[in-house]
């Protein structure tokens, strides 16, 4: 891991940063960053709201397995559902001619919120809400019912028992929630490129931009901004994330009907865009027909060659990610804290700036026909604090004394790993892998920077045609892409199920 | 993991080994599959068409990779962008075979890259939304247009930036008032002309910078008016698009027959239906052309030399003007 993480991302960061000194005339940048702080941290507070009131009420309120197993599925499946389908999603619900417009002009009344501040906070507010839920949501359902008891006991209400005793508690668990939506909406790239406009673009977006305009400088400058209040964010929210609670059985209660409306307006906002960007494509006919008549034409390739490069880009970069973080979250589960330091490394640094960090090295000392190979590189390190996470939770799993009992039977440490460690850890692996997978193919920053229009992933390809007069034909290759990140993701699922303990 | 690399590597080199044009998004699915078959059936060579969204950005992507480029040809710049190419010394001298066949106010006088179309550029609005259209750049700030107007970012568009210097030719000095004053109107700012354009069909927009030529395009599509151009009072812009012969070809040849392939009647009298710009020779017009394309009484101009000089300067202004 930190062999990894100095030579891909710290070293092509340093250069970066030698080869184009960043200038500190950062005045005419203050408003962009003053609204890129305002706007992800306005972002981050409704999706905490709404992450609480579904937290709330998977915690609080006695609800069937299957209906608890649905949430749990819808919040994990929009953790990986690709930015740019999300943004797709919320053209066809809140457009001039959207979903909503079509459902609300019978009544007099017309939503035209696209290209506003609202739209970029509800468009990231929606799409970090599954974030506080992964957060906060285990930590509330795992906190202990006795506490809420003896409060009940003292005479609280619920709301009493909900602000001075459930709240402070769970405060550290709640800060890193927010931090982590800020983080996710200040780097925020496809849902800013397609329903932000000009007045409301993110740094990562700006970066793209002045390196598509060849301002490096300005470029670099941007990118030592955002690195440290990226650092900043990330920091705290790492170190907010591990605090100890109170733990123990569950506490459900059958009254609460506030939070039962609250979560089931959030998930409709997480479901609403996410549906429509699935079904709208595979409900128009058209839209298929197009896609076939000029949508691969326009492109310059077809489904498969998109599919090809799609997947030797995701696979390599999955795999190289599972084996680093394999070795990284074992030791880190034995206590090597420089490990999960280095691992998060890669969360303080946005996908524009790496890529951008990569382009500048394959220009001095590569060729761009590397440009493949240095893609593979960035979704593996992209990917790396995820599973690093993931194969650390993993690791954990396998007691220590079973890997000893193997070696004073003689087992060298090929043989421990493959036949005590592997079987153990196999399903976090799966998970490392799929997750790895699922979060290449929905990277666009680093494929528009990298590629140079020259080769075509399922994002980049549904972004192209989104955003040049090919609408329809955008709607069909997004429904067929979100279907393959939906298959790998429940494939990663099944399989993880496959116990290999003999 | 080895085999993979490899197979990765191949199939890069493999995709460039014909010749490479660098373009824009509406070239490659429009002239480009015209000129793709002819090329290959006269000279038994395959071309192979890169879009990178815009004019602006295959320029941007061309000077970032420099000599180790693989493109032979850029296809597409305007005069303005010809400008940034010609500072960055990308292109090599060519005078056509046919230089005579251009029209002669459109003659290059340096060579550096070939006139291939031109038209003027335009306001264009949806007929079915806007029923008073604006005829001035005045009208353009009424506050009934309030985010309803969409323009191209002139950094990375060839149609933005000719927009930017025809409110420059309009106002002079003064254009970042008038750009202070848009902004309250504008719904966003698009990185190129094919996502405005697309904003407009969508019903996103209702005004977008476009070309004279959109009415035609309408009737000829769609048998109806639903976008049309207006001529604005204050005098209307002419953009030139050009093709040029990459500095670091290995294919000199094949690239100058490219060049003169662009000026042959073929494809000449593809321009209008195609790209809905005007040809540069003297080739017949489709009657679409001549019934539809409105008549143009004043035209501005800004000499090519102040452009030069103040290019830099005035997207600084701009971009202060906009906050970007």
């Amino acid at each position: 891991m930190m062999v990894f993480v100095s030579i891909f991302v710290i070293f092509p960061l340093v250069f970066l940063l030698a080869s184009f000194p960043p200038s500190f005339e950062i005045s005419k940048y203050t408003s962009l960053i003053l609204m890129n702080i305002f706007q992800a941290a306005v972002s981050a507070a409704v999706a905490l709201i709404g992450g609480i009131a579904i937290s709330y009420f998977l915690s609080r309120r006695k609800i069937t397995p299957f209906l608890r197993s649905i949430i749990h599925s819808i919040s994990k499946v929009s953790f990986i559902f690709p930015g740019v389908s999300m943004a797709l999603g919320f053209l066809i619900v809140f457009g001039k001619n959207g979903i909503l417009n079509q459902i609300l002009n019978p009544f007099g009344i017309h939503i035209n919120i696209l290209y506003t501040f609202l739209a970029v906070v509800i468009g990231h507010a929606f799409y970090n809400i599954p974030v506080v839920l992964y957060i906060t949501g285990t930590s509330w359902e795992k906190l202990s019912g006795e506490i809420i008891e003896a409060a009940e006991i003292d005479g609280a209400t619920p709301w009493r028992i909900f602000r001075s005793v459930e709240v402070p508690i769970l405060i550290p668990s709640l800060i890193s929630s927010y931090l982590m939506a800020f983080l996710y909406s200040f780097t925020s790239f496809a849902v800013v490129m397609t329903i932000g406009g000009f007045r409301y673009r993110t740094l990562e977006v700006e970066i793209y931009s002045k390196v598509s305009m060849l301002d490096f400088r300005g470029a670099s400058t941007l990118t030592l901004v955002q690195m440290l209040i990226v650092a900043t964010a990330a920091t705290a929210a790492a170190i907010l994330k591990n605090r100890d609670f109170p733990s123990g059985y569950p506490k459900f209660k059958e009254k609460g009907a506030l939070s039962s409306i609250l979560a089931f307006v959030f998930l409709s906002g997480i479901l609403l865009p996410m549906l429509s960007s699935l079904l709208y494509g595979l409900a128009n006919q058209n839209a298929f027909k197009l896609l076939f008549e000029r949508g691969w034409d326009f492109l310059g390739m077809g489904f498969f060659s998109i599919a090809f490069w799609s997947f030797s880009i995701a696979i390599p970069a999955a795999l190289i990610s599972t084996v680093v973080s394999t070795s990284s979250g074992r030791a880190s589960s034995r206590g090597r804290i420089l490990s999960g330091i280095f691992s998060s490394i890669p969360t303080a640094v946005s996908t524009a700036v790496l890529a951008f960090a990569y382009l500048s090295v394959l220009i001095k000392f590569l060729t761009e026909d590397l440009s493949p190979i240095s893609l593979v590189i960035l979704h593996a390190s992209i990917a790396l604090p995820m599973s690093h996470r993931i194969m650390e939770s993993g690791w954990m799993t396998v007691p220590r004394y079973i890997e000893e009992a193997a070696e004073i039977d003689g087992a060298n440490k090929i043989q421990t790993f493959f036949f005590v460690d592997f079987p153990m850890i196999f399903p976090a692996m799966i998970r490392a892998f799929t997750l790895s997978i699922a979060i290449s193919l929905s990277e666009l920053a680093g494929v528009l920077i990298l590629s140079g229009g020259k080769f075509l992933t399922f994002s980049s390809a549904v972004y192209r045609l989104m955003s040049s007069r090919h609408f329809l034909e955008a709607t069909a290759l997004n429904s067929v892409f979100v279907l393959i990140v939906l298959g790998i993701f429940f494939l990663g699922e099944f399989l993880t199920q496959i116990d290999l303990i003999p | 993991m080895k085999r993979l690399v490899i197979i990765l590597i191949l199939a890069t080199v493999l995709s460039f080994s014909n010749l490479v044009v660098y373009t824009y998004d509406s070239m490659v699915s429009g002239l480009a599959k015209d000129i793709a078959p002819i090329f290959e059936s006269l000279y038994g060579e395959k071309v192979s068409f890169v879009s990178f969204g815009d004019a602006g950005k295959a320029l941007s992507r061309l000077i970032i990779e420099g000599e180790k480029t693989k493109a032979d040809i850029i296809l597409g710049l305007d005069q303005n962008l010809l400008l940034k190419a010609e500072k960055y010394g990308i292109l090599m001298k060519y005078k056509p075979v046919n230089y005579t066949k251009i029209k002669e106010t459109l003659r290059p006088k340096e060579y550096l890259a070939t006139p291939f179309d031109y038209g003027s550029i335009a306001i264009v609005y949806n007929t079915e939304t806007v029923k008073n259209p604006p005829k001035s750049f005045k009208d353009l700030l009424d506050p009934r247009f309030k985010r309803k107007i969409v323009v191209e970012d002139p950094r990375t568009s060839s149609t933005g930036l000719s927009f930017l210097l025809w409110t420059v030719a309009v106002y002079g000095e003064k254009f970042t008032d008038y750009w202070k004053k848009l902004k309250e109107n504008l719904l966003t700012i698009t990185s190129g002309w094919d996502e405005a354009f697309e904003m407009l069909e969508r019903g996103e927009a209702d005004i977008m910078v476009s070309y004279l030529t959109d009415g035609a395009y309408s009737y000829y599509y769609y048998k109806s008016a639903k976008f049309l151009p207006t001529v604005m009072k204050e005098g209307m812009f002419v953009q030139i698009e050009y093709v040029g012969i990459v500095k670091y070809t290995k294919k000199l040849e094949l690239a100058k027959r490219f060049i003169e392939l662009m000026l042959s009647d073929y494809v000449q009298e593809k321009i209008p239906l195609r790209q809905w710009m005007f040809p540069v020779t003297d080739v017949k017009l489709p009657e679409v052309f001549q019934k539809y394309v409105p008549k143009v009484e004043k035209m501005l101009e800004l000499d090519p030399k102040e452009v030069s000089k103040n290019l830099d300067k005035w997207i600084s202004e701009w971009e202060e003007a906009l906050g970007m």
